[in-house]
Order: structure tokens, then sequence, then C-alpha cells
């Protein structure tokens, strides 16, 4: 299994890639007031608006940094209409992959409620990356909104 | 791979004056600590193989891009700000439809038959090889079977769509001197049907828009021309691109 890694300031996260589709530099966000913090905003993507989640103020109540090697990482995210739709992550330092197979996951032990999105854990040479569930990112209330118009072709105003 | 830096780093009976140590420490612990510093020091040009070569790591990396610090480094490159429009620039960028240019496209492998350029699509290519001896079938010699030859282990039947197609050898004389071309061995396979063809060279493979393709004038009188589905441009040339279905179909019915 090939997973992408990128950084929370020290520590490690990993992306299955298989639920990748692109991963693209730092576009400009076009800000969604009363929105959550840790949605950066909006951009347009090949004539689709999709919306970007930062996983910095997310997991760590910090936005990310605005350098070459903060990405955001485009994946397939079951809405919950039960079509796929196109969401951006953003995160610090996607400069890496990881191969791993299924035996080196080990559950981590502990299932938060405020983060039903940490998954599996993968020991590398002492450190311990945490695997990222994308399906349990959102809560449900969000996901609703943000793709009620997401997948449209019109561009979205607010 | 061990990271012999580090193994020193907390090791206080270590001597740590020597200066390869020190440095390569120095940007270990540095970029590890997610604090990348403003000048790298570039220790692959000082002491590593683009260097003297002094470095303690190169026992075990051989080359310096095997080493850790080469590609942290490396990826520290990107730890700084983006130049000037490089943000808008994506911007605009990503938000294009992308000109979808391959589910109408077929990949076709040009190829020359003396003077002539003929196409064939990618999908009945099974391999193009070296040119190899072509053993003669005893009393089965006739213009277009040539024999067989021994292509990745299994004896193959050897055709001459020269022959075939009424297109005439090249000569000595009309070979391009600008350029040094190789003869090939093109093998085609349809179906369980599988021949193999002298070629005189393989341009490439070039994706074919079915626009492109444009109708054989009918005052050209060659056998070919029944064979060719249309003639396209590819550079300076014109291509005539085969039809596969019914030169498969008139080798079996002649040959097999």
């Amino acid at each position: 299994m090939l997973f992408i890694l990128f950084h929370l300031g020290n520590d490690r996260y990993a992306l299955d890639s298989r639920q990748v589709i692109e991963v693209v530099p730092m576009v400009i966000l076009k800000r969604l007031p009363h929105a959550p913090n840790y949605v950066g905003g909006l951009f347009r993507y090949r004539g689709v608006v999709v919306p970007v989640i930062d996983l910095c103020a997310l997991i760590r109540n910090a936005p990310c940094s605005r350098l070459l090697s903060s990405r955001i990482v485009l994946v397939s995210y079951p809405g919950s209409d039960g079509r796929k739709h196109v969401l951006g992550l953003m995160a610090e330092r996607i400069v890496e992959t990881l191969t791993a197979c299924e035996a080196d996951l080990t559950p981590s032990g502990i299932d938060l409620d405020e983060s039903p999105y940490l998954g599996k854990i993968i020991c590398r040479e002492q450190e311990m990356i945490q695997c990222i569930r994308i399906e349990h990112l959102l809560p449900d209330s969000l996901r609703s909104t943000l793709f009620q118009d997401g997948g449209d072709e019109k561009t979205e105003g607010s | 791979m061990k990271d012999t830096a580090n193994m020193y780093e907390n090791d206080p009976t270590v001597n740590l004056d020597s200066p390869s140590t020190t440095e390569a420490q120095e940007t270990t612990s540095l970029q590890e600590a997610g604090n990348p510093p403003d000048t790298v020091e570039d220790c692959w040009n000082l002491i590593g193989s683009f260097g003297d070569g002094s470095c303690m790591e190169l026992a075990e990396a051989i080359l310096c891009r095997n080493c850790r610090l080469f590609s942290t480094a490396g990826r520290n490159l990107l730890e700084r700000e983006p130049p000037e429009g490089y943000v808008e620039d994506w911007t605009e960028l990503l938000g294009r439809r992308k000109a979808f240019q391959g589910a109408t496209t077929t990949g076709a492998i040009i190829f020359r038959l003396g003077l002539e350029w003929l196409a064939l699509p990618a999908g009945v290519f099974k391999q193009v090889a070296q040119i190899r001896t072509i053993h003669s079938l005893p009393h089965r010699s006739g213009p277009i079977l040539k024999g067989l030859a021994n292509v990745l282990g299994a004896l193959r039947l050897c055709i001459s769509l020269h022959d075939l197609l009424g297109v005439e050898k090249a000569t000595d004389s009309d070979q391009r001197p600008e350029r040094k071309t190789y003869a090939r061995l093109a093998v085609i396979e349809k179906e369980g049907d599988c021949w193999v063809f002298p070629v005189d060279e393989v341009y490439g493979m070039y994706r074919l828009h079915p626009d492109e393709l444009q109708s054989v004038p009918v005052t050209v009188a060659r056998s070919a021309v029944s064979y060719t589905k249309g003639l396209f441009h590819c550079g300076d040339k014109i291509v005539g691109f085969l039809d596969d279905t019914l030169l498969f179909y008139s080798l079996k019915r002649r040959i097999l």
C-alpha cells in the first residue's frame, strides 16, 4: 500500500494513495464566511469548485504555513448522497511517500470521538505515523453543506 | 540505513571535534527540528562524492545521493516562501479544464518499408526485436512466407510485408545519409495469430486522431492501396495507415 506522508508540526501522518486523485500546489482559496476555521476555502479545479480543508487547523488548531512544500491533496470523498466528490486537504511538507503492507498497520488502541479520522499507526524507525481516515474527516453537517453545490460547473458565489 | 550522525549525538565519550561529523550533525539536527537553516551546508560538495570523498557516510552510501542528508537537504529546498506570482499562476492553471485528448486518439506505430512509411495500430504490435536470421522452410518457398524466426524463444512465422504489399525494397543509394537507421523485426499479433516481418526502420509511436486520416487517392494503382485505411501526416512524412483486420485475414488465408 502506498501512502502519501505529510507533517503537522513535527508529527507525521499518512494518507492512503488509493483515494488520492492529484497533489497540487497551494492555490488562492476563496474563503467561506461562517464556516469552521478548518475549512480553508474553495478553489476551481478543472472547472469544478472544490472545498479545501486545512488539516493543520483541524488537527492542531493552527493554520498551514504557506511554504512551497505545503500542498493540497485532492481526494475522492464519499458524500452523504453516496456520490464521490473531490475534496482538497491542505497540509504541510507533503514531499514523501511510504510503502507499507497491511501487516505494518497497528491499531492505535484509542478511538476519540473528537478525532474519528485518526486511523491505524505505522511504526518506522522509532517514529509513529498515523493514518488519516478520509471518510471520517468531516462531521455530517459540514459534509452535506459543502457538497450541496460542489461538482456543479457554475462558480459558487457567497 | 543506520543514521551514524544521530548515534554519536548523545554519546559523550565520542570525540566530536572532527569537522565532517560536526558539520553533518548540525545539518541533521537542524533539519530534524523542522527548522531549516537559511544556508544549507553542502557537505556533498565539500567532503562528499562531489568533493574530496572524505565523508564517513560514503562508506555505506557509496554516493552522496543515497545518503539521507542529501535527500533531506533536497526536500528542504521546498521549505521556503513561494516566488512572486507562483500561487496566482497555479490557481489560474488548475482552474482550466484539461484539454482531454486521450480517449479519442489511437496509438499507431510508424515504420518504413523501402521508401514507404506505413503504420499499424499499436495494439497489434507485440514486440519490435533485433533483426535476426530467418530460417527458410523446405518446400515452402513462396514470395510472402519467408520462414521461421526465433523470437523470445518461440518459433514464429516470418513473412515479407514488402512482397505482400508490393513495396520495393530500399537500395543502398536510397538510404538517408543524415541518420543511421536500423532494420528491425516487427512482431504483430491479433486473436492468436502471430506474424513476424522485417522492417527497414521503426520511427516510433504516434497518437492518431480519427480526423487526421485522409482518404487514399484512387489514381494510385498498387496493391498496398487496398490495405491502406487512410493517410496521415507525421512531421514531414506521409504515412499510410494499414488495415490490420484485412492484413491478418489475408495472411491467414494465403499462408495458413
